[in-house]
């Protein structure tokens, strides 16, 4: 009979039960800590998906932008977005690459108003094999549905997606519920538009992606955005002067009456606003204890002088600054004058502006003096209000009003002056009842030319520039915009009452014994446009 | 026969001596109680760890929303342990399952969508007890009245925030939940310092803050 072993055997079963709960336990451990592991590591790599899929949404509206500044430079819009990769329309999907949306083929609502849109450009660019792209659409919009005037400055809209992929494992969300509802991950479907994500040539399933999506409006401003700006420098070191602002389309910063839309608000300092902002792309300012109710910056130099600035020193302004030129006919010749317009004016003289279009007026010279006068005259009114009229000189020489003479701006008359000399504005100045925007002067560009017409350069290589003079009279009452890069800005006067609406580029502004400048802010909405800046940002993250 | 099968047996499960079962007992228990220790202390660090995980994520989670709000925001305020602001009435919720964007206007100089007074956003903290009668904090996130919760069982929110930036455009927040687990007996300050989240944000539009008032 054998020996009965049962000690031995239970020693070994015991053994191995114990390794396998061993090892179900350290299995059970490991899975634990892996899918826990794993599901942070996804939400870690999610977030920065959904992080990194906003730099290509912002440089596309910067991209946009970019593009919409070529208005700037160039004035025919059919030249803006020309790129071949920018298309007009919302992106489509072209099944048939007819370019254009047929019944049936899909689109990117990128404005997401619920509807293709056609008027505006669309470009996608994408970067690292698609594994991050940008889909940027850029419009005009209505300035009338945008509550502005059908003739003022469109505004755009840009809508930009930018969009990072995942990799193809990651089928499911990491983290909370919470994080769900933040970063919205497209696994299957884009939750933007519903279409199916697609499936690249050698996968089984949809890429996912993490996307974010801008909306900017971008505002045309107008080159008077500021009170002052010297593109050399800024001297206000007399009288103690003011610079501040108002609005003359808002009761509560100015005497504007809303019953009475047509007639602009006027300064009262009781409603004194804190936008008077003054620029130098110079390194100098001096404010000489003048009263500046805004900002004060200059290009890498120093305000001096700024116990009264009530704003913000900066030190890091640069603006770019406009050519000015003679306006000319669409066929580049130079424009011929309307019908009936006076070839100088040397005399009390009277113009009729014109409705719809712009009367045409080139003169060799301004000259008044005594009590002569230059009227521009308005229209009748109709059912109580006076239309707009326009009006266009182009003064070859120089402009010059001393004694009582004075230029007379009719209501509702919206006066443009290109001047081409010098101009010394004195005698009762400039006489605008309207808004300081209905009354623009230019200085055009004095560039030296030798006799072939060809501008001449320093041994530096830069345009050597006649720097020409625009002397102003604020105790002669002056309301108006001036655009002169190449001239000296003289702001003279004298007297305690001196009041100047207005705003002023040049090259060296002075203000010389004027007491106030007021910059009127409706001034950065209209004339001409200077820059395109983006006035509000938005992400949606629906 | 029986006998001899006894006596083999007996031979072959000989007992063993005092001073082995002791000094045996005293191996085991020493092994035992320290898998014991060791298994508390591992579970005790996999517990800190994964707290430390999930309270991060949730502290980039409040700072994305924060930071996404301020992005959009055009009005900025910070209270006692509270950030509000107000962002464009940009939704047209009128059709609750196709959400479209409104048209942007013009009022006053400024681009307005819907409501020109914008969307209330307000980040703030609710106490509670929880399941131990522990004093803990609910993070959350209110928009137009709606309050929708963040974070779940906190213990500190506290927003740091300077807004100290000339142009004002440039908004930091911090946030901070303190871990449960400490290795060592550092100081409540330190121990938020080395656990803080910090963002900052430039806020994309003109603030209008009178417009919180």
């Amino acid at each position: 009979m054998q020996p009965i072993h049962r000690p031995r055997q239970t020693q070994e079963g015991s053994a191995i039960a114990l390794a396998l709960i061993t090892t179900a336990i350290l299995t059970i451990l490991g899975t634990t800590s892996f899918v826990v592991i794993q599901n942070r590591f996804k939400l870690a790599h999610q977030t920065a998906a959904w992080q990194e899929a906003l730099l290509p949404a912002e440089a596309g509206i910067d991209l946009a932008v970019h593009e919409i500044r070529k208005n700037l430079y160039v004035k025919d819009l059919t030249t803006v977005f020309a790129s071949p990769e920018w298309t007009r329309g919302e992106p489509i999907a072209d099944s048939d690459n007819d370019g254009q949306r047929d019944a049936g083929e899909s689109y990117t609502d990128l404005n997401t108003n619920g509807e293709y849109d056609s008027g505006g450009y669309s470009k996608t660019v994408s970067f690292g094999s698609r594994e991050a792209s940008m889909t940027v659409y850029a419009e005009q919009l209505n300035p009338v549905t945008m509550g502005k005037r059908a003739e003022d400055e469109p505004y755009w809209r840009v809508s930009s997606i930018g969009t990072v992929k995942l990799p193809p494992a990651a089928s499911s969300v990491g983290g909370e519920g919470f994080d769900v509802k933040l970063r919205k991950l497209d696994f299957r479907v884009d939750h933007r538009t519903g279409i199916p994500l697609p499936v690249l040539a050698g996968q089984n399933r949809p890429v996912p992606q993490a996307t974010r999506r801008i909306e900017a409006i971008v505002k045309p401003v107008s080159v008077f955005r500021l009170a002052l700006f010297g593109t050399e420098s800024i001297n206000a070191n007399n009288h103690n002067p003011v610079v501040d602002s108002y609005d003359s389309r808002d009761p509560n910063k100015s005497s504007y009456n809303p019953s009475t839309p047509w007639i602009p608000g006027t300064y009262l300092a009781a409603k004194r606003q804190q936008n008077g902002d003054i620029a130098t792309n110079g390194s100098v300012i001096d404010a000489g204890g003048a009263h500046i109710y805004g900002d004060a910056a200059t290009n890498g130099g120093s305000v001096l002088n700024a116990d009264n600035v009530t704003g913000v020193i900066t030190d890091d302004f640069y603006q770019e600054v406009l050519p000015v030129s003679t306006p000319k006919a669409p066929d580049g010749s130079d424009l011929s004058p309307s019908a009936g317009t006076p070839s100088t004016i040397r005399g009390t003289t009277v113009i009729d502006a014109t409705a719809n279009t712009v009367k045409n007026v080139v003169v060799d010279r301004i000259s008044l003096s005594g009590g002569n006068t230059l009227t521009l005259q308005g229209a009748a009114p109709v059912n109580g209000v006076v239309p707009p009229t326009y009006v266009q000189i182009i003064v070859k020489g120089d402009v010059s009003l001393s004694g009582q003479a004075k230029i007379i701006i009719g209501t509702n008359v919206y006066v443009r002056v290109f001047i081409e000399g010098n101009a010394d504005i004195s005698g009762n100045g400039v006489s605008n009842t309207n808004s300081p925007l209905n009354f623009q002067m230019y200085g055009v560009d004095n560039y030296r030319r030798n006799a072939a017409g060809e501008i001449v350069k320093d041994a530096s290589g830069n345009a050597i520039i006649d720097y020409g003079t625009i002397k102003i009279a604020g105790n002669g009452g002056f309301a108006g915009a001036v655009y002169a890069p190449h001239y000296d800005i003289e702001m003279k006067g004298g007297g305690s009452t001196d009041n100047v609406f207005a705003s002023f580029v040049g090259h060296r502004i002075s203000m010389n014994g004027v007491t106030s400048v007021h910059y009127d802010e409706a001034l950065a909405d209209g004339a001409l446009v200077g820059e395109y800046k983006v006035v509000s940002w938005f992400e949606d993250n629906e | 026969m029986n006998r001899l099968i006894l006596a083999h047996w007996r031979s072959t499960t000989s007992g063993m001596t005092l001073v082995e079962t002791l000094v045996a007992s005293t191996i085991v228990s020493l092994a035992i109680g320290s898998m014991y220790v060791g298994s508390m202390a591992l579970q005790k660090s996999f517990r800190a760890a994964q707290h430390y995980s999930s309270t991060h994520a949730a502290q980039l989670r409040v700072l994305d929303y924060v930071s996404l709000d301020l992005r959009r925001a055009f009005a900025v305020k910070q209270s006692n342990k509270e950030i509000t602001m107000l962002i464009p009435d940009y939704y047209d919720r009128t059709n609750p399952s196709n959400i479209k964007a409104r048209h942007p206007r013009v009022e006053k100089g400024r681009i307005v969508y819907g409501n020109a007074n914008g969307v209330k956003v307000r980040y703030y903290i609710a106490a509670r007890n929880d399941h131990t009668g522990r004093a803990v904090n609910d993070l959350f996130r209110e928009e137009a009245g709606v309050s929708r919760l963040l974070v779940s069982g906190i213990q500190e929110f506290e927003p740091g925030y300077e807004d100290n930036d000339p142009r004002r455009q440039i908004v930091k927040t911090s946030i901070t939940f303190p871990p449960i687990f400490r290795a060592f007996a550092v100081t409540d300050a330190a121990t938020k310092n080395a656990t803080a989240t910090h963002a900052a944000t430039m806020v994309r539009n003109k603030r209008e803050d009178a417009a919180l008032n």
